[in-house]
């Protein structure tokens, strides 16, 4: 008995460690065989640019998640470009520790594409890991085509990073602007505190929220995820507090300065403080999170909150109306505040960025015959928009799926209202047939109001210096906002601490970016 | 318990005279193998160390694995040597434990024969006036001569105490042929073996991480992540008083209240009710972090929903809400109070069980000799239930390093400053900016000998106090 137990459990570890060696490669060969028809039929174009027969991709939950059947967005996309695509999607609220474990594995494991947020973005640039992209972007038919806006054309302009050699260079590709955070004002509260004229400065802006806070008997006024953001643009939840403030390295007028040293970021500590005791700023707001945010909104605990412009602005009043946590909310209306004068503009931040790797084996048949091909002004594109989930006949576009969190699947990866290329005009008359559909008025107002006011975010570069000290830098910085604010220091002390905790990394960091 | 030759009376432990009759006890020499051990681990700490560094950067820095290869030769062998050298001084270290001290020999030059090779690399290097040999070549070479001394001093110790013909041993088989005998069971315990070398110590061999930056690729930068930490990183001796401060009295408070909480069920006769409690306070304990969080964030908010503060203002205890969870003051008491919330009916178990096994007899005879409630806890229920509080202490005491999750749900920007940990720090190295891995292994290793510390402390007080330790 003992031997056959014996065998039965060194049986049992073969069997183990060969299931975790595992080749997943050796199905590709028949795969991409099958595809080789479609390959020939497309390998006539001008470009003499070999197609890629598979292609790996890591990808957030920005694309049709799993659970909304993502596997026929897959397929679709497959048959259109005629290339296995093998997609990877870890969990989106661990995707930024998923790709730091990716990267810090190092080179020889990474997928050929990958979708990186724009800190990730630059961070990955500047240590060599992403491939250049810049000549094949400058002779892509894409950006010679005329479809995309100037704004698009700046867009791709700002998203040049740093890479090993220190030049600026694209490294990404995005099909989409990054889009930013629109201050919503709740109708009821306007109404309540008596204001009928939108505010213009920070006077009026704090008045306004005095007020509101009167009217309403309200605990407090304002709320967001934390009194500042995880990643760039840092300031876009609280930006009439912030202002002109930015709490990190930036480039002004050519050299690289320390935004949270400066006089802006002492006023701006100086206003969170202020509206913090005067319970304008939530009490609690180190400790949440943006779903803790937008269901207390829903619930009426507060009527000022800063979030993300166009489609975002359409699913807070749905889900307002929808939940109906208080009376009236049937009628409530969201009304999109243009920055007042000291704000400015609100910030574009880079997009999230479809990279290539150094260990894609063809990255100008990845770029060409994948990545640009989001902005075909096609069926590419049009699979991009809106996934599989929607029917178009006689001119009339219907959604027809439902998200697993209930709501209707309005897009899939590319949002109409943040689209950066056009359809072609032999192609339904280049119109985008869902966008009026899948982005109503409300939400075209909200984004109309941030695109008519917002400028890009303060360009990224990272250093190895910087690599080295930014967590202790930020952690330090976190903690002075959170005792400034909550009154548990001064500004003068929040500064000298900083000076004193962060003032020699802060100018080796300098040093290093001013090279 | 040794007996006296003499007079056959019980002798203390390390007792050199009989205390009866005056006889002086046999004392058996010894054994010394413990010197080749730590002269094997004085080598392999030392092939962690730089073998050449800049007189004046200690960032620049090589070791013994890559200091030709940084500079541009073409000695990459050098890292195969490397693994070659580590796995001769593992294996020395075993076999010294197995007793085959010949062999241990053999391993102990095998690992400095390949430590000569590379050194003879080391001129080309030298030749340049900034460099000077590093540290790492004194403690290895040092390390050598240690576990080659202590090998040949086990030699000659195994040979003089050997007082007995083997022949006439009962159990005389070679260590092989009893292996042969025994082969079904070696068979059995293969699996085992292999996995925990797969997964246990294979792993270990990223502790090298810690002397290099890994952002990239790993490039070996010395001792420079330890010295950071030891004079630039305040958030790291930060995070290291916070860890110990928050463990420790987490630790003493969980056992505390786990000892009264089994005493007081143990006093509870209705099993039925005894159950149900039971039942209730075990439940928290299979709750998620994250679930337990959120609880205790709605019971403590400000807000009017906040129950907590809602009573507390209500009984004119405050007068306005207290961010509990915001505060440095208030913090660390919540955190304390959810922890014995969540695992202290976890923690009775062990201590129900050992107070089932106390002999009602011993109750029956205290009862009888007049001894009241509070005698009989006294002098029974506690001195029973002393050996497992202090195993369950050292047990968990080994863990107290390991704070996270509980920390990591509960923290925020408000109270870094009382509420980061060794644990949360490395999270937040790792994944703020670009991760240096280097950085965190080596603030890992260093929890992890923080950890070793303390576990053998403990142990050692036990031993002096109880006469026996457990690890």
């Amino acid at each position: 008995m003992k031997k056959l137990v014996s065998l039965l459990l060194v049986l049992t570890l073969v069997f183990s460690l060969t299931a975790c060696g595992g080749d997943k490669g050796t199905t590709d060969a028949t795969t991409a065989a099958g595809n080789d028809a479609t390959t020939a039929a497309e390998t006539t174009t001008e470009v003499q640019v070999e197609k890629p027969a598979k292609i790996t991709i890591t990808c957030d939950g920005t694309v049709v998640k799993e659970d909304d059947n993502a596997q026929a967005f897959y397929d679709e996309l497959e048959a259109l470009l005629g290339i296995d695509l093998e997609f990877e999607r870890p969990d989106h609220s661990g995707y930024k520790d998923y790709i730091g474990t990716l990267f810090g594995a190092g080179a020889g494991s990474l997928p050929d594409v990958v979708l990186l947020s724009a800190d990730a973005y630059a961070t990955y640039a500047s240590l060599g890991y992403l491939w250049d992209m810049t000549d094949a972007w400058d002779n892509s038919e894409v950006k010679n085509s005329g479809r995309v806006s100037q704004m698009g054309l700046d867009l791709f302009e700002g998203s040049k990073v740093v890479g090993p050699d220190g030049e600026y260079r694209l490294y990404g590709f995005s099909a989409v602007q990054g889009n930013g955070c629109v201050t919503y004002i709740k109708q009821s509260w306007l109404d309540a505190a008596g204001v009928e004229k939108l505010p213009t400065t920070y006077a009026e802006y704090y008045d306004m929220l005095t007020k509101m806070k009167e009217a309403k008997n309200a605990e407090y006024v304002v709320s967001a995820a934390g009194l500042v953001g995880g990643e760039a643009p840092y300031i876009n939840y609280l930006p009439e507090f912030y202002q002109d403030a930015y709490p990190e390295f930036y480039e002004k007028d050519g050299v690289w300065v320390d935004g949270f040293a400066e006089d802006a970021m002492k006023d701006a500590l100086q206003r969170l403080q202020d509206a913090y005791t005067a319970g304008i700023i939530d009490p609690e707001i180190v400790n949440r999170s943006t779903s803790n945010c937008r269901d207390l909104f829903y619930e009426d605990k507060f009527g000022v909150f800063t979030y993300w412009a166009g489609k975002w602005c359409n699913t807070l009043t749905q889900n307002i109306v929808k939940k109906a946590l208080y009376e009236g909310s049937d009628k409530e209306v969201l009304v999109s505040l243009p920055p007042i004068a000291e704000v400015g503009t609100y910030l574009n931040r880079i997009a999230p960025q479809w990279c290539i790797t150094v260990d894609c084996e063809n990255p100008e048949g990845v770029f060409e015959y994948y990545l640009q091909k989001m902005l075909d002004g096609r069926d590419v594109q049009l699979l991009w928009e809106y996934g599989t989930h929607y029917t178009y006949e006689n001119g009339v576009f219907t959604l027809t799926a439902l998200e697993s969190n209930g709501n209707t699947a309005s897009y899939n990866h590319i949002d109409g209202l943040l689209k950066l290329g056009e359809y072609a005009s032999d192609f339904n008359g280049g119109k985008d047939i869902g966008l009026d559909v899948a982005s109503p008025a409300v939400a075209q107002e909200a984004q109309a109001v941030f695109n008519s006011a917002s400028r890009m975010a303060p360009s990224i570069k990272k250093t190895d210096t910087m690599n080295e000290y930014s967590a202790t830098i930020w952690t330090v910085r976190k903690s002075i906002i959170a005792d400034v604010a909550m009154g548990k220091m001064t500004v003068e002390e929040g500064m000298a601490k900083y000076e004193s905790e962060c003032g020699a990394m802060s100018e080796e960091i300098l040093d290093s970016l001013n090279k | 318990m040794a007996v006296c030759k003499a007079c056959n009376a019980e002798l203390p432990k390390n007792a050199k005279l009989c205390p009866q009759c005056g006889t002086k006890v046999y004392q058996p020499p010894k054994n010394i193998r413990i010197l080749a051990i730590v002269g094997a681990v004085i080598a392999i700490i030392g092939g962690l160390l730089p073998f050449i560094q800049n007189a004046e950067k200690v960032k620049d820095a090589y070791s013994y694995m890559s200091y030709l290869n940084n500079k541009g030769y073409e000695f990459a062998y050098h890292q195969i040597l490397w693994y070659l050298f580590m796995a001769a001084l593992v294996a020395t270290c075993i076999i010294v434990v197995l007793k085959k001290e010949v062999f241990s020999i053999i391993t102990t030059v095998i690992a400095g024969v390949i430590f000569a090779l590379t050194m003879k690399d080391l001129s080309t290097f030298l030749s340049s006036p900034e460099y000077k040999i590093g540290c790492g070549t004194y403690v290895v070479i040092a390390g050598l001569i240690i576990a080659v001394a202590g090998c040949f001093i086990d030699i000659l110790k195994y040979r003089k105490t050997i007082q007995y013909d083997t022949r006439y041993l009962t159990n005389n088989k070679s260590t092989w042929s009893r292996m042969v005998n025994h082969k079904w069971f070696y068979l059995m315990f293969l699996p085992v073996l292999v996995f925990i070398l797969i997964f246990n110590y294979w792993p270990m061999l990223g502790i090298r991480y810690a002397f290099t930056d890994y952002t990239k690729l790993p490039v070996y930068v010395g001792i420079k992540h330890f010295a950071k930490m030891a004079s630039k990183d305040t958030y790291f001796w930060m995070a290291f008083r916070n860890t110990l401060e928050l463990s420790i009295l987490k630790l003493i408070l969980n056992t505390f209240m786990a000892v009264v909480i089994s005493l007081l069920l143990h006093e509870i006769t209705n099993i039925h009710f005894k159950k149900t409690v039971q039942t209730i306070i075990y439940l928290p304990h299979f709750m998620s972090w994250v679930v337990v969080a959120s609880i205790f964030r709605m019971l403590l908010t400000t807000s009017e929903s906040g129950l907590v503060n809602q009573v507390l203002v209500s009984l004119n205890i405050i007068e306005e809400p207290i961010f509990w969870l915001g505060t440095t003051e208030t913090w660390r008491p919540v955190y304390y109070i959810v922890n014995v919330w969540k695992d202290t009916g976890w923690g009775t178990i062990l201590f129900l069980a050992t107070l089932s096994g106390i002999s009602p007899e011993l109750y029956e005879a205290a009862q009888i000799d007049g001894a009241n409630r509070w005698n009989r806890m006294c002098y029974i229920t506690l001195p029973a239930l002393a050996n497992t509080i202090i195993t369950v202490f050292i047990l968990n005491l080994a863990k107290v390093m390991n704070l996270f999750e509980s920390v990591f749900v509960m923290m925020n920007d408000a109270v870094i400053e009382v509420s980061n940990v060794i644990q949360t720090y490395i999270y937040t190295q790792s994944f703020t900016g670009v991760p240096n891995y280097g950085y965190t292994t080596a603030v890992g290793l260093f929890k992890s000998l923080v950890s070793c510390i303390l576990v053998l402390g403990c142990d050692y007080a036990s031993k002096k106090v109880r006469g026996r330790g457990i690890v």
